[in-house]
């Protein structure tokens, strides 16, 4: 106790001696906030794409992994047709993974805008679900929900599979997105997540910079649902055309596309895609969709 | 615990951003002067000293006290005379961090900050210049936390500024994840009690999955760690060390190892337990509404690591 009593005397008579001066004033300012340095590659990190194969090979603190292009692996085929009943469309389609696939399909996306209001009809083992896709639009997705151990349920190579939607929209381009089968990791194999975590900061950044999503899914278009009948019209018309006129896709007839967009008629804007000469089975798809619509339009 | 941890989630909002003198605050850093139990004697006795100045003439910097994990702040103690500045004074800066602030429930060898370099000193001392003003750069750590910074002029008052170090210094805080019944929430330990804080998009979209998943395959998942509440480091440690993750790079506080992207409140580890064997239906579902918007939905050998893309 009297330790205590000497200690508080002793220390507050050497804060008097410390208090501070009359006049002198000291705070702390902040000047200026810098934000983190951006990483810099430690020895030995290496992130490269192999020009002819795809495949990204990445290096870091001693661990090594190859990141495949999944998208080439599998060998779509995606055939649609549609017949009118009962004042509604009901849409086919036939997914196949051709042979020489190294991949099996999981799963397809169809970006359709008024997704909410079609029906989807699946076989057995397969669901769909309406919903955004991740190019956060409107879609129904058909999946695959056999087990991981069941591959061979799954749509490898040479396999095809039916769905249908029921709509009242009428028929015109739309977003595909078709899904490589992730297979489950080996036992014992480095998985791209734990390469990941082991990588340097920099390596991680350069692996989400070039590992980017058209890599890992195959991006490409079909017919579907896509206008309401009671809005179609020539400008409906013109507008799907211009569309589709800068698409890759529709390269070989990109220019006469564009030309016929600016078509005041009906009439006029067949008789321009009758002498398209459509190449691919997409393109021929296209130009049938947008018949089928002035066709029906005239009636 | 609970107690605390309420007290730990109420703080951040309930604080303005510009906020006056708080006395129980100075009684907070009395408390933690006179607990200092690694100090010198000397060092203590100069702590007790300083914290009986400070009841008598407080000098407190009001600031924006939010960084980002790893920023730079460039902070000066600045000292006048009569309204003149006062050169050539030392000045003595010590740096501390708050013990289980930053949804951070462990605290051995916490780092509190450096500085003028990111792994420098936590004390230093420098001499004003003819502006009368000391400057230094404080390095905020990699983990998110309460931190403060002391510096103690050779004449003058102490003066001492505080730093909330968390991941969204210019967005909305991380939202905690709710309990649902198409999933569970697992993986919380006794570093980190609470380990389910995302983005608002994130913690909706993950709903979404899980009910779609749930629905198609009867499979109720799990969702294993998110984001730390202030977000920063997500620290596993040394236990969590693997073949690829070994025990010298997996340490707590830092990001060179598991856990390196649960950082932003953008991402959920999945666990494969929970997903019925039908992997490839979940990675459709999470893949079709944002969980590989951030990057690619990666396979961690037992568990999904899911990035949604804000």
């Amino acid at each position: 106790m009297r330790t205590t009593i000497l200690l508080i005397v002793l220390s507050a008579a050497v804060a008097l001696a410390q208090a501070p001066k009359a006049g002198v004033r000291s705070e702390i300012r902040v000047f200026k906030v810098q934000p983190p340095p951006p990483p810099q590659p430690e020895p030995g990190d290496s992130v490269e794409l192999n020009a002819v194969t795809g495949d990204i090979v990445a290096t870091s603190h001693g661990l090594a992994i190859r990141l495949p292009r999944r998208d080439t692996d599998i060998a779509p085929s995606l055939a649609v047709s549609y017949a009118e009943s009962a004042g509604k469309l009901n849409y086919f389609y036939t997914l196949e993974n051709q042979r020489g696939a190294k991949r099996a399909i999981s799963g397809l996306s169809l970006a359709v805008p008024n997704a909410a209001a079609a029906t989807a009809t699946v076989p057995s083992g397969w669901f769909s679900i309406k919903g955004e896709h991740s190019l956060g639009v409107p879609s129904i997705l058909f999946a695959n929900k056999n087990k991981d151990a069941d591959l061979y349920a799954h749509l490898t190579s040479g396999k095809s599979v039916s769905f249908s939607l029921t709509s009242t929209d009428v028929p015109g381009l739309v977003r595909a997105i078709i899904s490589p089968l992730e297979e489950p990791s080996k036992p014992g194999e480095l998985t791209d997540g734990e390469f990941f975590d082991s990588a340097s900061e920099w390596v991680r950044q350069r692996l989400l910079q070039m590992d980017t999503r058209d890599r890992r899914e195959l991006y490409t278009y079909s017919i579907g649902p896509k206008q309401a009948r009671a809005q179609d019209g020539v400008a409906a018309i013109q507008s799907e055309l211009r569309a589709a006129s800068g698409l890759p896709e529709f390269r070989e007839i990109g220019q006469p596309l564009l030309q016929a967009s600016s078509l005041a008629t009906l009439p006029a804007i067949r008789s321009a895609l009758a002498g398209m000469g459509a190449a691919t089975p997409l393109q021929r798809d296209f130009v049938a969709a947008m018949n089928w619509r002035i066709a029906t339009l005239s009636k | 615990m609970a107690l605390n941890l309420a007290r730990r989630r109420a703080w951040p909002q309930q604080r303005s951003r510009r906020y006056p003198c708080d006395r129980k605050r100075w009684a907070r850093m009395l408390a933690r002067f006179a607990n200092e139990s690694l100090l010198s004697s000397k060092a203590r006795t100069l702590k007790f000293v300083v914290s009986l100045a400070l009841l008598t003439m407080p000098a407190l910097a009001i600031n924006d006290p939010y960084v980002a994990p790893s920023a730079a702040v460039q902070i000066a103690a600045c000292i006048t005379y009569n309204g003149q500045p006062v050169g050539g004074e030392q000045v003595y800066y010590t740096t501390y961090v708050t013990a289980g602030s930053g949804y951070h429930d462990h605290n051995a060898g916490r780092p509190p900050g450096s500085f003028n370099t990111p792994s420098g000193q936590t004390s230093i001392t420098v001499v004003t210049s003819s502006d009368g003003c000391a400057y230094v750069y404080w390095y905020a750590p990699q983990a998110a936390g309460s931190h403060d910074i002391v510096g103690i002029p050779a004449i003058g008052a102490p003066a001492y500024l505080s730093f909330i170090v968390w991941a969204f210094t210019d967005r909305a805080p991380f939202v905690e994840m709710p309990s649902g019944s198409d999933y569970s929430l697992t993986g919380q330990t006794g570093d980190h009690l609470s380990n389910h804080w995302g983005t608002g998009n994130a913690n909706a979209r993950l709903q979404t999955i899980f009910s779609q998943f749930r629905a198609q395959t009867g499979a109720i998942g799990q969702i294993n760690d998110q984001s730390l509440g202030w977000g920063g480091t997500f620290d596993l440690g040394p236990a969590y060390a693997s073949a690829s993750c070994p025990s010298y790079a997996s340490q707590y506080w830092t990001n060179t190892c598991n856990h390196g992207e649960h950082r932003y409140g953008r991402n959920a580890d999945i666990p494969f337990a929970g997903l019925g064997g039908q992997g490839p239906a979940f990675l459709d579902i999470a893949t079709r509404n944002d969980g590989a918007g951030g990057g690619p939905i990666l396979d961690e050998g037992n568990h999904y690591h899911l990035r949604f893309g804000s």
